[in-house]
């Protein structure tokens, strides 16, 4: 006779309790996962973000770092980029001059960030050239029921970054059945837009899509800069509008413009100076290596900062939002924990009489307690079990199936600085985490019963 | 040849407010092969001394011998393992693990008395058996009679080959064909295995069917008859 038959078959004894029970830690363990998956969806979104448009790892002169200034660039030698990409680990190296500057056209002007970027090596690292809106649709140029329209730009502003996005995007807005494939091609064709992403050397913007509404800038038109140089020369050019981008930050999106760096550097007088070089490194796991390193080989007066210390602000969110979850579960998992302990309870009371006469014909209390612990762990794993089965497809499919806010949420959320995007991770770990702290309640309020049952008098126990 | 002697024997319970003096000096020995009933009126300390003989309760004062082993001196996993092997108990009720099956409850003992599982088989099969449960062995307790159940515990008790047998009222629960049952297949066994019963009742045709009947009042031992 194996104790875990003998376990298995006591479950049926009290089969609405047993299901019962079952069903909360089968609750718990489904909101938890839920909990964590969108929470850890956030934070890898939020990460991932920060990372591909600041890189894992930025140098900068220690001046720089306090001021932000343009005064306190950094020199952009062959050498310098060579030793920073001689450092194991290493992929790519792109330079960057950011600063500030007045944007304007007709009778709107904005302060703009103006970020200078070599277009070619900023492709494998912020992937800039992707978020090039190549579509947008307009009212006018389209015979399309205005509901249809409304419910487009409700969905996804009202550019694309590619047909493909475009046309999911139409099916979801016309809902399968008023979908057709001719009517999406003819949309698609017709919203094209000459929207171009930066080539090196050409002396043309790409303005975030939102600063363009705002501008009312089209294609092609001219954008006036004005600002202050380096060391306070005056800068001041015309920039012919290559391109719209989209950015996942709607705040970034309003006030960001892209040239080229040799552009840049002209139009800041600041030639073969830089603000930071931005460092890819192959792995996640290796970007604290790098970092160490290039500050043990860079000179002095510059430092090497992880996208952790660049964005200190982010990390805290997300440390002071994870503990936020943590007691929230922590909730959740104590009700879960006094449920177990007063079904185990149950169990040694209702079987108080057999245990004692069990232990007087020769039972081990220990071998009892086995059998308790095992019917327990049975009750929290299938529990957990069937929660995992229930919430990986939902979590999954979510994960590759974000839900887009709308309206007055989406509002609120890009207000904060966050994507109005609802992400879920898939990541096992959240899984795994699960599985070992109901195990660990199971046990923790095991302890108890084990004390009872350790103390069971035997005589009393047979003769109530 | 004893099996039992115990000496002096006493038990006060003072745990609650008022002392009770339950057993009040017994001097009593059994001798192998003896089929003893114990009776006496409510209280009057059977299901007390039975415990102590069992190793299941502890003397305030005396000695018990079993097998020439002091009992009383046995403690903690030593005494386990001592009533493990050398005595079986029968109770009044909830004898059995109503999720196993006749055979499995038999079986299940002699597994944690460490034996191997060809053995095991043969001799749970034998046992019921014996307690005319041949036909029953796969049926869980909820589909036997009170009877039938108190016969399984009786061949679960007999699995360790026990010196002796100790039943406090077996028959308590059961109507009276049950119960001349269950004494007709206790008195085989003793006649036939030499098993020693030793069991307290308030039930007269169990007492007559009592080789030996003591009677016990207020905890000491008014008569002590061997027919
Ligand atoms: N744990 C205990 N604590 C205090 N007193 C007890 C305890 N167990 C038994 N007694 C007392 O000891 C005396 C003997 O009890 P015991 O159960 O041995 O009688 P009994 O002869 O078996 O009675 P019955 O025929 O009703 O089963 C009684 O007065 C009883 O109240
Ligand atoms: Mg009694």
């Amino acid at each position: 006779m194996n104790l875990f038959k003998i376990a298995w078959r006591n479950l049926w004894r009290s089969k609405t309790r047993t299901a019962l029970t079952v069903s909360v830690v089968f609750f718990v363990v489904i909101l938890s996962v839920a909990m964590s998956s969108q929470q850890y969806g956030m934070y890898d979104n939020m990460i991932n973000n920060a990372v591909e448009f600041s890189g894992h790892i930025q140098i900068q002169d220690t001046n720089y770092i306090k001021n932000k200034s343009i005064n306190d660039a950094l020199h952009l030698t062959h050498a310098l980029f060579e030793d920073v990409k001689s450092v194991k680990h290493v992929e790519m190296v792109a330079p960057r001059i950011e600063s500030f500057s007045l944007a304007s056209y007709g009778n709107k002007t904005k302060g703009v960030v103006v970020m200078g970027i070599d277009p070619e090596t900023e492709k494998s690292i912020s992937k800039l050239d992707r978020k090039i809106a190549r579509y947008k649709l307009r009212i006018d140029s389209l015979d399309i029921d205005t509901a249809i329209y409304n419910r487009l730009v409700e969905l996804d502003k009202q550019s694309f970054v590619s047909a493909e996005v475009f046309d999911e995007r139409l099916e979801a807005a016309l809902g399968k059945s008023h979908y057709s494939r001719e009517l999406a091609g003819f949309v698609i064709n017709s919203s094209e837009i000459d929207s171009h992403y930066l080539e090196r050397g050409e002396k043309g913007a790409v303005l975030g899509e939102a600063l363009a509404d705002y501008l009312e800038i089209g294609l092609g038109d001219t954008l006036v800069m004005i600002s202050q140089g380096y060391r306070g020369a005056t800068a001041a050019a015309l920039f012919p509008v290559k391109g719209f981008i989209k950015m996942p930050l709607v705040q970034l999106e309003r006030g960001i413009v892209f040239l080229d760096i040799t552009a840049t550097q002209y139009f800041f007088s600041a030639d073969t100076l830089a603000t930071s070089l931005l460092v890819k490194v192959d792995k996640n796991s290796n970007v604290n290596a790098v970092s160490r390193n290039l500050n043990k080989m860079l000179p002095a007066k510059l430092q090497s900062q992880t996208w952790e210390e660049l964005q200190p602000e982010m990390v805290q969110m997300i440390e002071s939002d994870k503990a936020g979850g943590v007691f929230m579960k922590g909730i959740f998992y104590m009700i879960v924990g006094f449920i177990i302990f007063g079904t185990i309870m149950m169990m040694l009371t209702e079987r108080r009489k057999e245990f004692g006469v069990l232990i007087a014909v020769g039972l081990k209390r220990w071998t009892l307690a086995k059998i308790l612990l095992i019917e327990t762990l049975f009750i929290s794993m299938i529990g957990t079990l069937l929660g995992f089965l229930l919430s990986y497809p939902i979590v999954n499919t979510l994960h590759n199936n974000p839900i887009p806010l709308q309206g007055q949420m989406a509002q609120v959320m890009e207000e904060y600085g966050f994507e109005p995007i609802i992400f879920f991770s898939n990541n096992s770990d959240i899984f795994y985490t699960q599985a070992i702290i109901i195990f660990i309640v199971s046990i923790v309020v095991f302890l108890f019963p084990l004390m009872r049952l350790r103390k069971l008098n035997v005589i009393q126990a047979i003769r109530d | 040849m004893k099996v039992i002697d115990i000496k002096k024997l006493d038990k006060v319970y003072n745990d609650s407010e008022v002392k009770v003096h339950a057993i009040q000096g017994i001097d009593l020995s059994f001798e192998e092969g003896e089929f003893t009933a114990i009776v006496g009126p409510s209280g009057s300390g059977k299901t007390t001394l039975l415990n102590m003989l069992g190793g299941l309760d502890r003397p305030t004062e005396g000695e018990i011998f079993i097998a020439e082993t002091p009992v009383h001196e046995l403690k903690g996993a030593d005494l386990v393992d001592f009533r493990l092997r050398n005595i079986g108990f029968v109770f009044q009720a909830y004898n059995l693990v109503p999720v196993l099956t006749a055979r499995e409850n038999v079986e299940f003992i002699m597994q944690m008395q460490g034996i191997p599982a060809h053995k095991r088989f043969e001799r749970t099969k034998e046992l019921l058996t014996q307690v005319g449960l041949g036909d029953r062995i796969d049926s869980r307790p909820s589909k036997l009679s009170g009877g039938q159940q108190q016969r399984v515990a009786v061949a679960r008790a007999l699995a360790s080959k026990p010196k002796f047998v100790l039943a406090d009222e077996p028959t308590a629960n059961l109507d009276s064909k049950s119960t001349e049952n269950l004494l007709d297949i206790m008195e085989k066994l003793n006649k036939e295995e030499k098993i020693t019963f030793i069991f307290s009742t308030h039930d007269q045709r169990v007492v007559k069917k009592a080789r030996r009947v003591i009677t016990i009042e207020d905890g000491k031992v008014l008569s002590d008859v061997k027919k």
